[in-house]
């Protein structure tokens, strides 16, 4: 059974403007898996809902449609109660280090914070637990009287990972979680992570919009574009071999530290995006990458892609459909249409 | 999201609010916030003890000696009816001061729990309770008052119960806001994470981190209830005489202000000072807590422009040769006062050459974008050029304010790392065209009308009408920098310096800027010097490079002889961190430690603590710039080991 | 903008309607008998059954509310106890009086204010140091007293300036700003002092944004920098304080009315409320509620003009 199971997600979030409230769905029916002791990477542009999606599982936005279960039980409602008791299961780790520690309260208050609410611990463990959760993110012991005012950013984002850590969930939801990091300091955050991983166990839902730090954590990635899947399968692959006209537009946009497969990239990028304004609104019988795809047919515009199953990738895009109708249609032997929407590597 | 990498650079560690202890630290080294807080204590203290401290009895009258002046037996004189004014002051000041406690405690009672339910929950709770504000703030509350008072009769304890009621609006306002600030705070994400239910959320994260607002506020209550309640008393309302009553023996002053105009001064003086004091404390308390956040002072903004007396104008360089466009000779930019500056950038020496890219790399703390605005002329408040000299085109653009400035927009431009902020958000996109269009063209309107939507075409904009006629707020952060690209452009500089351009934006964007940059720059013959921390960007754009680590210059080079071996260990460190050329499955690079903040750089090399080839040696002494090969140098005294390094990678 | 404006006044009427049914509940919470308290102890039996007819007490209460609001919707806010005037009319007299001192205390305050501090924040040094110390001392100076203290000074020992009277500006506009500049000022400089204080911190806010400096960047002279750009986006929150600004002048002319013996609002209210004449203080409450909604949606109104995030496209 997998460790969380999102299928059909829908959120919608009410914009007040001054001619009155309107819906916007931020996220249009997104499904994926994630399994014990995996990494799941999300990865996408800003719109795309990747952190919507985030929030949603820890309970910090309500869902419209479809549903979040944990291990077969179903937590897309759950009531504060339920939800409370989540937090011994699944945690977070959140983007900027520096507003997501209350500033008036010690390292020590922040870590035994969760071990109190959730276990109810006796002060005497939560201090020894302290201990533990400071040599695990390797800050010294007397890291625990201070303030946050007292550390840097890469040093905070140890002290957000103690915390996430303070009750041994099975999930961390990392969201942007080295963004707001220096490239030297990331490197050392990131390390952490997959230390942390290997050591105790757990699984994380990495969110970024960086693809190349996504493929370097995870096992499987998916690729969100406004709110929908554009493209989910191994890292390796769609890190590197990416099917969607999408994700290359994504992988060759970002710049390598290299000049000269930097021009290659660039060539091929020129090649894989079509410079235009995206629409503002995009409806669910499009495929929201029309604008910009250079691969773009009539069928797009008017039909949302099917998912399609290539090798162990899946792909939303109606050049891969061999029933869509695009003219570009590939038709690879491989090619088969899900007979419904399904998740990824659910098996 | 897209501003994730924004941030880094935007958020500085000690914008946060500080603790407590700093706060009542700060105000006490403030003389106003003693004086006043003192003032304030010896008003209480001589109300409550007024039986012992007053010097004579309220109630005892003495016609002959009515109206006097200040003496020896009665300190501030006398009124009408010969009672000594000092000794109702002090008696006055008891019912003055419960009065401005109940208007507080009442508003306080209502405002902070209304105020935290609306700003926590939002929706239809915020929706009711801020109509119920918006009633109470819909009404002057003195009309309000008298008119309880006419009903009611003179009942002091009532009518400063009802201001407390519609002074609460102003209470609830302020606790939704400030309430509604921190809930957008991460830690409070965080906290229910962590599975804290609602209420103990609200207590332990919110109400904490809301005291300072409502610290400030209830003290300009006080002043508030002090001047109301005087001023029922002034027109005979809410008081029954004889009582002494502050505002009740301004009236009798008024009334006697023929015979002994001197009345007005001991009447009025002390509750004009009381007033003053709870602002004052307000004020204080305000600032205080603000801390480091605190806004720029006064005047600074046209002081600016004026260049520090420290700073020293180095000899003329020898004569350039004629493809340099800018040199900057041992540039050293400090903060912080004269007698003890911080360097923020040292000795910092590079040049730009006609026509090529500049890549300025580093991480936060680098002084890259110091060196940038430096430039410019536009250094943040409190910073300045302490020595060295920056030559364009045979000008000294450190020498003063006027040279730098007759450069500025024309032949030197600058875009910015967030372009949704670097624009004006009142005006159209039009509108900050044509400004410099009109300034540096001498263009008339409609000349300049043609000319910014030609520049917005330029750009890449496809439909230029539309984006001219917008506001800022109206378009994508994308279009926003291709705007203030265009703008830059209006002056046709020679050099554009571009401040983490595409930091704010996302990777397909940010791909589309470069390009773009990269096309403007053959087609106006510009010269460009693209500050980043993105060692991509570096590799895509960049013809040479500066690598900068805490101030100063480590490593410059040819961008392709950069990648290809660095010869600092620093930037080999930079390189096997990058997670786009990390081998999967290994871990990356990384480099240890932090890096230092300005005040603790040591002597020796700066980055001796984090280096892993770091010897005895490179603390001793500062750490010059070698050659390692045509115009390539490197601040290392072991650039072979640093080599290997670099290729081990 | 119509549209907008059409919300606000849909938003602002159950508020009046709030104050209107408040002042009308105001009189049932006289303890005891009202006509008792209104008439004083030595009132007979009859006068005090008068007074009950008069205020519709025999009736009962929830006719006694329609009745109320009826009347109100039709303009008649019932007559005065003591001298049997319609309310109405009376309010009406007063009106030009109190809005002419109001009107002219928030010009004051708005130009007076936003100058003192837009130089205090350019400026800098000693000018800002005496404007702002000057601020702190107006702002906790009491009107009463300031008022008296101006007698004092401009019409008792320098007799440059009338202490008492009004002339009607449609009669002497001369004669009428002779006479409203120590109401005027009295009443307004606490306003001023608030505005500059505000007026520097929000130029000093706008100053330091990125795009000042993006337009110094460009090569902008510091006039267009301060005049244009900083001040425009500065005056958005200055808006609103100006009409709180109004608001406090509304309220503060009970005193000031008084002190100069302006016959207005405030007059007309502080001698209803010295009679217990009960009709005229709930005609004065409803009118000055309903000035101050209009005055808020104007404020409104012009932060919508200023702020173009606000405005639809």
């Amino acid at each position: 059974m997998s460790l969380i199971d999102v299928r059909d997600l829908v959120v919608e979030f009410k914009t007040r403007g001054s001619n009155g409230s309107k819906v916007f769905r931020a996220i249009d029916g997104v499904s994926f898996t994630i399994e014990p002791g995996e990494t799941v990477g999300l990865v996408g542009e800003s719109g795309s809902g990747k952190s919507t999606i985030g929030r949603a599982i820890l309970g910090l936005n309500p869902v419209a449609e479809g549903s979040i279960t944990f291990k077969g039980d179903d937590i897309t409602r759950a009531h504060a109660r339920r939800r409370r008791a989540l937090a011994e299961n699944i945690q977070a780790v959140f983007q900027d280090p520096y507003s997501s520690l209350d500033p008036r309260r010690t390292i020590e208050d922040a870590l035994t914070e969760p071990l109190r609410a959730v276990k109810r611990s006796s002060r005497k463990d939560a201090v020894e637990r302290v201990r533990w959760l400071l040599g695990t993110v390797r800050l010294p012991a007397n890291s625990a009287e201070r303030l946050p005012s007292d550390f840097s950013g890469g040093q905070r984002q140890r002290i957000a990972i103690a915390r996430s850590l303070a009750n041994s969930p099975e999930l961390v939801v990392c969201d942007e979680a080295v963004s707001a990091l220096d490239v030297s300091t990331q490197a050392q955050v990131i390390n952490l992570l997959s230390q942390l991983q290997s050591e105790l166990g757990m699984s994380y839902l990495f969110i970024s919009h960086d693809l190349s730090i996504v493929q370097y954590l995870s096992q499987r990635i998916v690729v969100l574009y406004r709110g929908r899947v554009m493209e989910s399968g191994p890292a390796e692959q769609v890190g590197t071999q990416p099917l969607h006209p999408y994700t290359r537009a994504l992988l060759s946009s970002a710049p390598v530290s290299d000049p000269a497969s930097q021009k290659r990239r660039r060539d091929a990028r020129r090649q894989a995006l079509v410079r235009n304004e995206p629409p503002s609104t995009v409806g669910s019988d499009q495929c929201p990458f029309a604008a910009r795809c250079p691969l773009v047919a009539d069928v797009c515009w008017t039909a949302r892609p099917k998912q399609v199953t290539v090798d162990k990738t899946t792909v939303e895009c109606h050049v891969f459909d061999p029933e869509s109708g695009h003219p570009g249609t590939k038709q690879p032997k491989a090619a088969k249409v899900a007979a419904t929407a399904r998740p990824i590597a659910s098996s | 999201m897209s501003t994730a990498q924004a941030e880094v650079v935007a958020t500085e560690p000690d914008q946060l609010t500080s603790t407590r202890r700093g706060v009542f630290r700060n105000l006490m080294r403030k003389p106003a916030a003693w004086i006043s807080a003192s003032w304030i204590l010896v008003v209480i203290l001589a109300s409550v003890f007024a039986k012992w401290v007053a010097p004579d009895d309220p109630y005892k009258q003495d016609i002959v000696h009515n109206l006097a002046l200040p003496s020896a037996a009665h300190w501030l004189g006398t009124d009408s009816l010969g009672r000594d004014i000092l000794t109702r002051l002090i008696y006055g000041g008891n019912l003055a001061l419960i009065s401005c406690v109940e208007v507080v405690a009442v508003a306080l009672a209502i405002g902070v729990p209304l105020g935290l339910l609306a700003g926590y929950f939002g929706g239809w709770v915020d929706a009711i309770i801020a109509r119920l504000a918006d009633i109470f703030l819909a009404i002057p509350a003195i009309i309000v008052l008298m008119a309880v008072v006419a009903v009611v009769g003179n009942n002091l304890t009532l009518a400063m119960v009802t201001l407390g009621i519609i002074i609460s609006a102003s209470f609830i306002r302020l606790v939704r806001g400030s309430t509604i600030a921190v809930r957008r705070e991460l830690f409070i994400d965080a906290a229910q994470v962590s599975g804290l239910a609602a209420p103990r959320i609200i207590l332990r994260h919110v109400l904490p981190n809301i005291v300072a607002p409502l610290i400030i506020i209830s003290t300009l209550t006080f002043g508030i209830a002090l001047l109301v309640q005087s001023g029922l008393a002034f027109i005979g309302l809410a008081v029954q005489p004889p009582a002494a009553n502050w505002g009740a023996m301004i009236y009798e002053a008024s009334q006697n202000i023929y015979q002994d105009p001197w009345l007005m001064a001991p009447t009025g003086g002390i509750l004009i000072l009381t007033i003053l004091a709870f602002n004052t404390l307000g004020d204080a308390i305000n600032t205080a807590q603000a801390g480091s956040v605190s806004i720029s002072p006064a005047g600074q903004f046209r002081a600016q422009s004026r260049r520090g007396p420290g700073h020293r104008v180095a000899v003329t360089p020898a004569q350039e040769s004629s493809d340099v466009l800018l040199r900057a000779t041992g540039l050293t930019v400090v903060a912080g006062s004269e007698a003890s500056p911080t360097a923020l950038v040292e000795d910092l020496s590079f040049e730009v050459r006609k026509g090529e890219v500049l890549g300025l790399v580093g991480e936060s703390g680098s002084g890259k974008t110091m060196t940038a605005r430096a430039i410019i002329g536009l250094l943040p408040l409190g910073c300045r050029v302490q020595s060295g000299t920056i030559t364009f085109a045979g000008d000294d653009l450190t020498a003063s304010e006027s040279v730098v400035a007759a450069h500025r927009g024309t032949k030197i431009a600058l875009i910015s790392q967030e372009p949704m902020v670097a624009l004006d958000p009142s005006f159209t996109i039009g509108s900050q065209l044509r400004e410099p269009l009109r300034l540096h063209k001498k263009m008339s309107r409609s000349e300049a009308k043609v000319e910014a939507l030609a520049l917005l075409r330029k750009v890449g904009i496809d439909r230029p009408d539309a984006v001219y006629a917008s506001f800022p707020h109206q378009i994508s952060g994308g279009m926003a920098q291709r705007v203030c690209i265009a703008i830059a452009l209006t002056g046709q500089p020679e050099l554009l310096i571009a401040d983490e351009p595409t930091t704010a934006l996302d990777v397909t964007v940010q791909a589309e800027i470069l390009d773009l940059l990269r096309s403007l720059k053959d087609e106006f013959h510009m010269s460009l010097i693209l500050v980043t921390h993105n060692l991509g960007v570096i590799a895509d754009i960049a013809d040479r490079t500066v690598v900068m680590y805490a101030g100063e210059v480590v490593e410059q080079c040819s961008t392709e002889e950069l990648f290809a071996a660095p010869t600092h260990p620093y930037t080999a460190g930079l390189m096997a961190s990058s997670p786009d050329r990390a081998e999967i499955g290994k871990p990356l690079g990384a480099i240890v430690g932090i890096v230092p903040p300005p005040e603790q750089w040591p002597i020796g090399c700066h980055f001796a603590d984090r280096c892993p080839l770091v010897t005895e040696a490179c603390r001793k002494a500062p750490v010059p710039l070698v050659a390692t090969g045509k115009d390539r140098e490197s601040r290392c005294i072991r650039t072979d080991e640093a080599m290997k390094l670099g290729a081990s990678r | 903008m119509l549209r907008f404006i059409a919300r606000r006044v849909l938003i602002a009427i159950p508020i009046l309607a709030i104050v209107v049914s408040f002042t009308f509940f105001l009189v049932q919470l006289i303890p005891g008998n009202p006509a008792q308290t209104i008439l004083g102890k030595g009132a007979t039996a009859a006068q005090i059954a008068a007074v009950n007819h008069q205020l519709g007490l025999d009736q009962p209460i929830g006719i006694r509310f329609l009745a109320f609001w009826g009347n109100t919707l039709r303009g008649n806010l019932g007559v005065s106890l003591i001298n049997g005037q319609p309310v109405a009319q009376s309010i009406a007299n007063a009106l030009p009086v109190t809005l002419s001192l109001a009107i002219s205390a928030t010009l004051l305050t708005g130009i007076v204010g936003i100058g003192l501090g837009v130089l205090s924040a350019v400026r800098g040094g000693a000018v800002d140091r005496i404007v702002q110390g000057s601020s702190s001392v107006g702002m906790a100076l009491p009107s009463f007293w300031l008022a008296v203290a101006l007698v004092l000074v401009f019409s008792i020992l320098l007799k440059l300036l009338p202490a008492t009277g009004y002339t009607p500006i449609t009669q002497s506009p001369g004669q009428w700003a002779y006479g409203m500049v120590l109401p005027v000022v009295a009443i307004g400089l606490a306003g001023v002092a608030s505005i500059s204080r505000q007026t520097r911190s929000a130029m000093l806010e706008t100053l330091g944004k990125d795009y000042v400096r993006s337009l110094r960047a460009q090569g902008l002279p510091t006039r267009s920098i301060i005049y244009k750009h900083a001040l425009r986006n500065a005056s958005i929150p200055i808006v609103t304080n100006v009409g709180f600004q109004f608001i406090g002048v509304l309220g503060g002319a009970v005193i000031i009315e008084q002190i100069f013996a302006l016959p207005g609002i405030g007059q007309l209210t502080n001698i209803a409320v010295s009679q217990h004449d009960i009709p005229v203080v709930q005609g004065a409450v409803i009118v000055t509620a309903a000035i101050v909604l209009l005055v808020n949606l104007l404020v409104d109104v012009i932060y919508l003009i200023l702020n173009p995030k606000t405005r639809r496209a």
